[in-house]
């Protein structure tokens, strides 16, 4: 049988070549079955959905916990939009070592334990914190103000995690201008803030919305920061879900909860999505 | 090339940046040596009670312990799981390419506290899974996409021809795998390491769902700490971590910057 042969070795290069697709699939099967199936699990923990959702949403201690958890996601995406753009286009005229540098520093408060950043802002803004003796001392005030415990407090730590976030994309994106481009408006008579507001801006546009992404998103389902800052009275979305499992015991309404912030993150990132394609 | 009054609000704009970034990251530590009880700022004095203190808790060593054992077994699983994946996608034509992309999404896309107690639900109340499996089983799935865009980046830039070559000259697709690939990666792999590890030991939302019972991770004793009382030992502990945060993330960055340098 001489022509059995090559099929034979046709047959055994074919599996050799599909062999190694196979390593691919322990992955897949660990990441789909715990993701999916604890997502679905969701679904069948809650039993009768509808009801649930109307019982949850009806609350005023969900609305305005959802209304607070939105309202933070703006201002702190508002506050890092502004601080963003101009450190971004800074440290994109620096050079090489400098950028590195920057980048490094920038990027330090997303690699540090989330609770020493925590505690770091409460000596800040506590009642004998740092801010409080320094206006004590100048005489501007009498007696301490309240900082610790308030959205300005979560609105200050939620800035400092996510605006490397902001940062990072804003400057990669801006790397991606070619400098012919950015050198061409200069030689054109263009002064900085025209080259920033008609060059940069708009061929930066993508990693904005890329950035505001991950900080809206970011800020709505943070649970350690609001936490350590916000105090309970300032419940976000998130730490509502956590005090509905350990302390209310009712995990019907936290499993509803869950599946709010999922979905508007996703319908979030799913608008996002959108209008980058359009550009 | 600048307009004076642009560079000296850029330059405010990074001052105000550094100082709201890097304060609060300093604070824990200028109040870590002061006598005073209290936290309070500016400190007093200069002592190592604190330092002592942090040993002297039992849930802070024992919180040590089990994060680091958590962090390296997540780090080392999501990392070995990984290399194939990265691997097979960087070389090969995959037949559903977009849907299993999309799967590999999955651990960014759904947010961490939303994970956490639908693991919860899923693996400790459906399937009993025990608390320190199921929470292995969390830290794996948050590390897997960190692990993956390191080693992934690090198999893009290896040119994969001098991989052909070795194949061509007669090694096997493993052989060559495990003498050309594997050498030339294995900066990508520690980086990948190193800060999985990092995002696992850091991890607050994940531990505190699925450690039920007495299990509590360092993150999560710390944080138990802070609702009670208020006292210099977690400056301590503070300065203590950063410190170890820093030596990581030097280690890795150096090894990534190694092999995004090819």
């Amino acid at each position: 049988m001489t022509s059995y042969k090559p099929i034979k070795l046709f047959l055994f290069r074919k599996l050799r070549e599909i062999l190694p697709l196979f390593l691919i699939i322990p992955s897949i099967i660990f990441l789909t079955v715990f993701i999916v199936g604890s997502l679905v699990s969701l679904f069948f923990y809650v039993g009768d959905i509808s009801r649930a959702f109307v019982k949850i949403v009806s609350r005023v201690d969900f609305q305005v916990a959802y209304l607070r958890t939105l309202r933070i996601a703006l201002i702190v995406a508002l506050i890092t939009t502004v601080l963003a753009y101009p450190v971004a286009f800074y440290v994109l005229h620096m050079n090489y070592r400098a950028r590195q540098i920057m980048k490094a520093l920038i990027w330090l408060p997303v690699m540090i334990n989330p609770i020493v950043r925590g505690y770091g802002w409460m000596i800040i803004l506590g009642r004998h914190g740092l801010v409080n003796s320094l206006l004590l001392t100048l005489g501007i005030i009498k007696e301490p103000i309240k900082l610790l415990y308030t959205e300005v407090a979560m609105i200050f730590g939620l800035t400092e995690l996510f605006f490397p976030f902001m940062f990072i994309s804003l400057l990669s994106a801006m790397e991606n201008i070619s400098d012919e481009t950015i050198m061409a408006a200069y030689s054109l008579g263009a002064n900085t803030f025209k080259v920033f507001k008609d060059v940069v801006m708009p061929l930066s546009i993508k990693g904005y919305v890329f950035g505001v992404t991950i900080v809206v998103t970011g800020c709505s389902t943070a649970y350690t920061t609001p936490t350590l800052l916000g105090g309970p009275q300032n419940a976000t979305l998130s730490m509502l879900l956590a005090d509905y499992v350990a302390i209310f015991l009712d995990w019907r309404s936290a499993c509803v909860i869950a599946l709010i912030i999922l979905a508007t993150v996703l319908i979030v990132s799913e608008v996002a999505s959108i209008i980058v394609k359009k550009r | 090339m600048m307009t004076t009054l642009g560079k000296i609000l850029m330059r405010a704009a990074l001052i105000v940046v550094l100082l709201w970034l890097l304060f609060p990251i300093v604070m824990p530590l200028s109040i870590a040596f002061s006598e005073s009880e209290a936290i309070a700022f500016p400190p007093k004095g200069f002592t190592l009670k604190w330092f002592y203190n942090v040993f002297e808790y039992e849930s802070f060593v024992e919180g040590f312990k089990l994060s680091t054992t958590i962090a390296l077994l997540a780090s080392l699983i999501a990392t070995l799981l990984n290399v194939p994946v990265s691997y097979i996608l960087t070389r090969f034509n995959v037949p559903y390419r977009k849907v299993i992309e999309r799967v590999f999404d999955l651990p960014i896309l759904v947010p961490q506290i939303v994970l956490s107690f639908a693991l919860l639900i899923f693996i400790v109340k459906l399937m009993h899974i025990t608390s320190f499996v199921a929470l292995l089983i969390g830290h794996i799935i948050i590390v897997y996409p960190y692990a993956m865009r390191t080693v992934y980046a690090g198999l893009s830039n290896f040119n994969p021809e001098i991989e052909d070559a070795a194949v061509s000259l007669g090694a096997s697709r493993l052989r060559a795998f495990f003498q050309i690939v594997v050498p030339n990666i294995k900066e990508s792999v520690l980086g990948a390491f190193i800060s999985s590890f990092m995002i696992s030991f850091n991890a607050v939302a994940i531990s505190l769902f699925l450690g039920v019972g007495n299990v509590f991770t360092l993150p999560v004793a710390m944080l138990n700490f802070l609702v009670m009382k208020w006292d210099p030992t977690i400056s301590a502990l503070s300065f203590m971590l950063v410190i170890f945060t820093l030596t990581l993330s030097y280690l890795s960055e150096k090894f990534i910057g190694l092999a995004g340098g090819r």
